[in-house]
Protein backbone atom coordinates (compact mmCIF):
# COMPACT_ATOMS: atom_id res chain seq x y z
CA UNK A 1 0.00 0.00 0.00
CA UNK A 2 0.86 3.51 -1.05
CA UNK A 3 2.69 5.66 2.05
CA UNK A 4 1.88 8.92 2.55
CA UNK A 5 4.97 11.49 1.74
CA UNK A 6 6.31 14.85 1.55
CA UNK A 7 7.83 14.98 -1.92
CA UNK A 8 5.43 17.54 -3.43
CA UNK A 9 5.45 19.76 -0.80
CA UNK A 10 9.11 19.62 -0.85
CA UNK A 11 9.59 20.06 -4.26
CA UNK A 12 7.56 23.05 -4.33
CA UNK A 13 8.68 24.89 -1.23
CA UNK A 14 12.47 24.15 -2.78
CA UNK A 15 13.95 24.87 0.54
CA UNK A 16 11.51 27.27 2.16
CA UNK A 17 11.21 25.36 5.40
CA UNK A 18 9.03 28.33 6.64
CA UNK A 19 6.54 27.67 4.32
CA UNK A 20 6.50 23.97 4.74
CA UNK A 21 5.74 24.31 8.62
CA UNK A 22 3.05 26.44 7.14
CA UNK A 23 1.03 23.95 5.13
CA UNK A 24 1.97 21.09 7.72
CA UNK A 25 0.62 23.06 10.41
CA UNK A 26 -2.62 23.77 7.86
CA UNK A 27 -2.88 19.90 7.37
CA UNK A 28 -2.90 19.01 10.81
CA UNK A 29 -5.46 21.79 11.75
CA UNK A 30 -7.71 20.84 9.52
CA UNK A 31 -7.29 17.16 8.92
CA UNK A 32 -8.92 15.95 11.77
CA UNK A 33 -11.82 18.27 11.52
CA UNK A 34 -12.56 17.35 7.77
CA UNK A 35 -12.04 13.13 9.33
CA UNK A 36 -14.36 13.77 11.96
CA UNK A 37 -17.09 15.49 9.72
CA UNK A 38 -17.27 12.84 7.52
CA UNK A 39 -17.33 9.92 9.92
CA UNK A 40 -20.34 12.13 11.12
CA UNK A 41 -21.82 12.75 7.76
CA UNK A 42 -21.26 8.64 7.03
CA UNK A 43 -22.69 7.63 10.21
CA UNK A 44 -25.88 9.78 9.88
CA UNK A 45 -26.08 8.83 6.43
CA UNK A 46 -25.81 11.87 4.92
CA UNK A 47 -24.24 10.74 1.88
CA UNK A 48 -24.01 13.95 -0.22
CA UNK A 49 -22.18 15.67 2.60
CA UNK A 50 -19.90 12.79 3.34
CA UNK A 51 -19.17 12.83 -0.63
CA UNK A 52 -18.52 16.98 -0.32
CA UNK A 53 -16.56 16.23 3.06
CA UNK A 54 -14.48 13.81 0.67
CA UNK A 55 -14.42 16.56 -1.92
CA UNK A 56 -12.39 18.75 0.12
CA UNK A 57 -9.82 15.81 1.45
CA UNK A 58 -9.01 15.08 -1.81
CA UNK A 59 -6.75 17.19 -2.22
CA UNK A 60 -4.35 16.80 1.12
CA UNK A 61 -4.74 13.30 -0.56
CA UNK A 62 -2.97 14.12 -3.34
CA UNK A 63 -0.69 16.66 -2.06
CA UNK A 64 0.29 13.62 0.43
CA UNK A 65 1.30 11.48 -2.86
CA UNK A 66 -1.69 9.21 -2.25
CA UNK A 67 -1.92 8.64 -6.19
CA UNK A 68 -3.89 5.34 -5.83
CA UNK A 69 -5.93 6.65 -2.56
CA UNK A 70 -7.11 9.53 -5.07
CA UNK A 71 -8.74 7.59 -7.45
CA UNK A 72 -10.18 5.59 -4.55
CA UNK A 73 -11.55 8.58 -2.82
CA UNK A 74 -13.00 10.07 -6.20
CA UNK A 75 -14.46 6.66 -6.95
CA UNK A 76 -16.38 7.11 -3.52
CA UNK A 77 -16.95 10.64 -3.81
CA UNK A 78 -19.05 9.59 -7.27
CA UNK A 79 -20.39 6.54 -5.17
CA UNK A 80 -21.56 8.21 -2.06
CA UNK A 81 -23.57 10.58 -4.51
CA UNK A 82 -25.84 8.24 -5.78
CA UNK A 83 -26.82 7.24 -2.20
CA UNK A 84 -23.94 4.38 -2.48
CA UNK A 85 -21.61 3.37 0.08
CA UNK A 86 -19.41 0.09 -0.66
CA UNK A 87 -16.24 1.56 -0.03
CA UNK A 88 -16.14 2.89 3.30
CA UNK A 89 -13.93 0.64 5.04
CA UNK A 90 -10.77 0.55 2.41
CA UNK A 91 -11.32 4.25 2.55
CA UNK A 92 -11.22 4.89 6.14
CA UNK A 93 -7.55 2.70 5.42
CA UNK A 94 -6.64 5.45 3.50
CA UNK A 95 -7.95 8.55 6.40
CA UNK A 96 -6.26 6.17 9.40
CA UNK A 97 -2.64 6.45 7.17
CA UNK A 98 -3.08 10.02 6.62
CA UNK A 99 -4.07 10.64 10.43
CA UNK A 100 -0.61 8.64 11.96
CA UNK A 101 1.38 10.61 9.45
CA UNK A 102 0.29 13.75 10.14
CA UNK A 103 0.85 12.74 13.47
CA UNK A 104 3.98 12.00 13.42
CA UNK A 105 5.55 14.84 11.10
CA UNK B 1 -1.33 41.96 -11.96
CA UNK B 2 -3.85 42.31 -9.69
CA UNK B 3 -5.19 39.46 -8.22
CA UNK B 4 -7.43 37.56 -5.62
CA UNK B 5 -7.63 33.66 -4.93
CA UNK B 6 -11.03 32.17 -3.73
CA UNK B 7 -11.11 28.90 -2.27
CA UNK B 8 -12.44 27.04 0.81
CA UNK B 9 -9.31 25.32 1.21
CA UNK B 10 -6.71 27.46 3.69
CA UNK B 11 -4.29 24.69 2.21
CA UNK B 12 -5.03 25.22 -1.48
CA UNK B 13 -4.72 29.25 -0.98
CA UNK B 14 -1.64 28.98 0.35
CA UNK B 15 -0.11 26.77 -2.19
CA UNK B 16 -1.56 29.16 -5.09
CA UNK B 17 -0.06 31.69 -3.01
CA UNK B 18 3.07 29.83 -2.94
CA UNK B 19 3.10 29.50 -6.66
CA UNK B 20 2.20 33.15 -7.54
CA UNK B 21 5.50 34.49 -5.45
CA UNK B 22 7.72 33.09 -8.39
CA UNK B 23 6.00 35.58 -10.46
CA UNK B 24 6.38 39.60 -9.41
CA UNK B 25 3.74 40.89 -11.72
CA UNK B 26 0.88 38.65 -9.79
CA UNK B 27 0.06 40.85 -6.85
CA UNK B 28 -2.11 38.92 -4.52
CA UNK B 29 -4.32 41.65 -3.08
CA UNK B 30 -6.86 39.28 -1.18
CA UNK B 31 -7.96 35.98 -0.71
CA UNK B 32 -11.23 34.29 0.21
CA UNK B 33 -12.57 31.40 1.66
CA UNK B 34 -16.25 31.85 -0.02
CA UNK B 35 -17.51 33.71 -3.18
CA UNK B 36 -20.24 35.48 -1.47
CA UNK B 37 -17.09 37.59 0.34
CA UNK B 38 -15.33 37.64 -3.00
CA UNK B 39 -18.15 39.31 -4.67
CA UNK B 40 -18.47 41.87 -1.85
CA UNK B 41 -15.00 42.52 -2.61
CA UNK B 42 -14.91 42.94 -6.20
CA UNK B 43 -18.07 45.35 -6.14
CA UNK B 44 -15.50 47.92 -4.30
CA UNK B 45 -12.10 46.89 -5.93
CA UNK B 46 -10.64 46.36 -9.78
CA UNK B 47 -9.54 42.70 -9.88
CA UNK B 48 -7.66 41.69 -13.30
CA UNK B 49 -7.34 37.88 -12.25
CA UNK B 50 -9.14 35.53 -10.19
CA UNK B 51 -8.14 31.85 -9.09
CA UNK B 52 -10.80 30.25 -8.17
CA UNK B 53 -12.16 26.69 -7.06
CA UNK B 54 -15.07 25.13 -8.62
CA UNK B 55 -16.73 23.36 -5.51
CA UNK B 56 -17.51 25.80 -2.60
CA UNK B 57 -19.95 26.19 -0.20
CA UNK B 58 -22.95 28.74 -0.66
CA UNK B 59 -22.11 29.14 -4.29
CA UNK B 60 -19.95 27.50 -6.72
CA UNK B 61 -17.17 28.43 -8.70
CA UNK B 62 -19.65 28.67 -12.15
CA UNK B 63 -22.26 30.47 -10.16
CA UNK B 64 -19.62 33.09 -9.04
CA UNK B 65 -18.52 33.84 -12.47
CA UNK B 66 -22.08 34.63 -13.53
CA UNK B 67 -22.10 37.32 -11.10
CA UNK B 68 -18.85 38.73 -12.97
CA UNK B 69 -19.75 41.87 -14.79
CA UNK B 70 -16.04 43.21 -15.36
CA UNK B 71 -13.30 41.65 -17.86
CA UNK B 72 -11.39 39.57 -15.25
CA UNK B 73 -9.32 36.62 -16.08
CA UNK B 74 -10.14 33.32 -14.55
CA UNK B 75 -7.68 30.48 -13.77
CA UNK B 76 -10.15 27.76 -12.32
CA UNK B 77 -8.53 25.31 -9.79
CA UNK B 78 -10.62 21.75 -9.11
CA UNK B 79 -9.34 18.38 -8.10
CA UNK B 80 -11.71 16.69 -10.37
CA UNK B 81 -10.82 17.15 -14.38
CA UNK B 82 -14.21 16.29 -15.10
CA UNK B 83 -15.64 19.88 -15.53
CA UNK B 84 -12.72 21.40 -17.74
CA UNK B 85 -15.34 21.30 -20.78
CA UNK B 86 -17.85 23.53 -18.70
CA UNK B 87 -14.96 25.76 -17.51
CA UNK B 88 -14.58 26.74 -20.84
CA UNK B 89 -17.59 27.59 -22.06
CA UNK B 90 -17.04 30.70 -19.94
CA UNK B 91 -14.78 33.51 -21.93
CA UNK B 92 -13.41 34.31 -18.81
CA UNK B 93 -12.33 31.08 -18.02
CA UNK B 94 -8.49 31.24 -19.06
CA UNK B 95 -7.15 27.89 -17.94
CA UNK B 96 -8.54 25.02 -15.67
CA UNK B 97 -5.88 23.24 -12.93
CA UNK B 98 -6.25 20.41 -11.60
CA UNK B 99 -5.10 20.12 -8.04
CA UNK B 100 -2.45 19.61 -6.96
CA UNK B 101 -1.17 22.15 -9.12
CA UNK B 102 2.66 21.26 -10.36
CA UNK B 103 4.82 24.28 -10.59
CA UNK B 104 5.05 23.12 -14.73
CA UNK B 105 1.86 23.18 -15.20
CA UNK B 106 1.33 26.76 -13.23
CA UNK B 107 3.89 28.33 -15.25
CA UNK B 108 2.10 27.21 -18.48
CA UNK B 109 -0.98 28.94 -17.48
CA UNK B 110 0.70 31.98 -16.23
CA UNK B 111 2.11 32.31 -18.98
CA UNK B 112 -1.15 31.51 -20.73
CA UNK B 113 -2.44 34.27 -18.54
CA UNK B 114 0.25 36.99 -20.01
CA UNK B 115 -0.67 35.87 -23.89
CA UNK B 116 -4.04 36.41 -23.08
CA UNK B 117 -3.64 39.70 -21.25
CA UNK B 118 -1.53 41.18 -24.22
CA UNK B 119 -3.97 39.92 -27.04
CA UNK B 120 -6.93 41.45 -25.25
CA UNK B 121 -4.92 45.17 -24.79
CA UNK B 122 -4.18 44.55 -28.21
CA UNK B 123 -7.81 44.37 -29.18
CA UNK B 124 -8.93 47.14 -27.08
CA UNK B 125 -5.81 49.03 -28.54
CA UNK B 126 -6.69 48.88 -32.18
CA UNK B 127 -10.92 49.56 -31.40
CA UNK B 128 -9.72 52.67 -29.73
CA UNK B 129 -7.61 53.57 -33.04
CA UNK B 130 -10.61 52.41 -35.13
CA UNK B 131 -12.85 54.33 -33.21
CA UNK B 132 -10.49 57.56 -33.01
CA UNK B 133 -10.26 57.27 -36.93
CA UNK B 134 -14.14 56.55 -37.41
CA UNK B 135 -14.74 59.96 -35.92
CA UNK B 136 -12.23 62.13 -38.00
CA UNK B 137 -11.04 62.93 -41.10
CA UNK B 138 -7.79 64.20 -42.47
CA UNK B 139 -7.51 66.78 -45.43
CA UNK B 140 -4.44 67.45 -47.37
CA UNK B 141 -3.69 70.65 -46.91
CA UNK B 142 -0.94 72.59 -48.73
CA UNK B 143 1.55 69.29 -47.69
CA UNK B 144 -0.25 69.17 -44.37
CA UNK B 145 -2.23 66.86 -43.37
CA UNK B 146 -4.68 68.63 -41.50
CA UNK B 147 -6.98 66.67 -38.38
CA UNK B 148 -11.22 67.52 -39.21
CA UNK B 149 -13.07 65.64 -36.41
CA UNK B 150 -16.58 64.94 -38.11
CA UNK B 151 -18.44 66.74 -35.32
CA UNK B 152 -17.05 70.24 -36.56
CA UNK B 153 -17.84 69.66 -40.20
CA UNK B 154 -20.85 71.71 -41.11
CA UNK B 155 -21.31 70.94 -44.77
CA UNK B 156 -19.37 69.24 -47.82
CA UNK B 157 -19.66 71.16 -51.15
CA UNK B 158 -18.75 69.74 -54.68
CA UNK B 159 -16.75 73.11 -56.86
CA UNK B 160 -15.23 71.19 -60.20
CA UNK B 161 -12.28 69.21 -59.38
CA UNK B 162 -12.06 70.45 -55.51
CA UNK B 163 -14.53 70.63 -52.73
CA UNK B 164 -14.85 72.74 -50.15
CA UNK B 165 -15.24 71.22 -46.65
CA UNK B 166 -16.82 73.81 -44.39
CA UNK B 167 -16.59 73.72 -40.53
CA UNK B 168 -17.68 76.34 -37.64
CA UNK B 169 -13.95 77.88 -37.93
CA UNK B 170 -12.29 77.04 -41.36
CA UNK B 171 -12.93 76.67 -45.12
CA UNK B 172 -11.11 73.99 -46.78
CA UNK B 173 -10.86 74.06 -50.69
CA UNK B 174 -9.48 69.71 -51.11
CA UNK B 175 -8.58 68.36 -54.35
CA UNK B 176 -11.22 65.80 -54.23
CA UNK B 177 -14.72 64.52 -55.43
CA UNK B 178 -17.86 65.27 -53.27
CA UNK B 179 -18.60 61.34 -53.80
CA UNK B 180 -14.72 59.97 -51.96
CA UNK B 181 -15.56 62.55 -48.89
CA UNK B 182 -18.67 61.50 -48.91
CA UNK B 183 -17.85 57.65 -48.58
CA UNK B 184 -15.50 58.47 -45.57
CA UNK B 185 -18.35 60.12 -43.57
CA UNK B 186 -20.62 58.57 -40.93
CA UNK B 187 -24.14 58.33 -42.61
CA UNK B 188 -25.75 58.12 -39.69
CA UNK B 189 -24.60 61.99 -39.71
CA UNK B 190 -24.16 63.09 -43.03
CA UNK B 191 -26.76 63.54 -45.80
CA UNK B 192 -26.13 64.31 -49.60
CA UNK B 193 -29.36 67.05 -49.93
CA UNK B 194 -28.08 68.26 -53.56
CA UNK B 195 -25.82 66.85 -56.12
CA UNK B 196 -23.53 69.48 -54.63
CA UNK B 197 -23.51 68.87 -50.81
CA UNK B 198 -23.81 66.66 -48.20
CA UNK B 199 -24.43 68.52 -45.18
CA UNK B 200 -23.92 67.47 -41.36
CA UNK B 201 -27.55 66.79 -39.82
CA UNK B 202 -26.68 68.05 -36.38
CA UNK B 203 -25.20 71.15 -37.66
CA UNK B 204 -29.36 72.27 -39.16
CA UNK B 205 -30.76 75.17 -37.82
CA UNK B 206 -33.90 75.56 -39.58
CA UNK B 207 -35.38 73.82 -42.68
CA UNK B 208 -37.60 76.43 -44.97
CA UNK B 209 -38.91 75.54 -47.83
CA UNK B 210 -35.87 73.79 -50.25
CA UNK B 211 -33.55 74.87 -48.17
CA UNK B 212 -31.33 73.67 -44.95
CA UNK B 213 -30.10 77.13 -42.92
CA UNK B 214 -26.69 75.25 -41.51
CA UNK B 215 -25.13 78.14 -39.67
CA UNK B 216 -24.83 81.09 -41.58
CA UNK B 217 -24.86 79.35 -44.84
CA UNK B 218 -28.06 78.73 -46.94
CA UNK B 219 -27.75 75.01 -48.70
CA UNK B 220 -30.22 74.20 -51.47
CA UNK B 221 -32.18 70.64 -51.30
CA UNK B 222 -32.94 68.63 -54.18
CA UNK B 223 -36.24 67.73 -54.71
CA UNK B 224 -35.44 64.46 -54.94
CA UNK B 225 -33.40 64.13 -51.68
CA UNK B 226 -36.18 66.17 -49.75
CA UNK B 227 -38.33 63.10 -48.43
CA UNK B 228 -34.96 61.43 -47.63
CA UNK B 229 -33.97 64.15 -45.17
CA UNK B 230 -37.67 64.76 -43.98
CA UNK B 231 -37.38 61.06 -42.91
CA UNK B 232 -33.63 61.47 -40.93
CA UNK B 233 -35.77 64.00 -38.85
CA UNK B 234 -37.03 63.97 -35.67
CA UNK B 235 -39.93 65.79 -36.39
CA UNK B 236 -42.64 66.39 -33.81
Amino acid sequence: MEKPNLKYLEALSEGDLDFQNEVISILKKEFPVELNQFKTAVFHENYTKAAACIHKMKLKISMLGLQKSFVLASEYEKELKIGKNRKQQEFEIILGEIYVFLEKI
Amino acid sequence: MKTIIIDDDATARLLIKKMCNAYSEIEIVSEFSNAVDAIKFLNKNDIEVIFLDIHMPLLSGFDFIKTLKKATKIILTSSDENYALEAFEYSKVVDYLVKPISKKRFEKSIHKLKSVIIKDSLVRDDSIFKEKQRNELYVSIERRLVRVPFSEINFVEAKGDYVKLKTDDESYIIHSTLKKIEAKLPSDNFLKIHRSFVINLSKIIDIKDNSVLLQKEIIPISKSRQIELITRLNIL
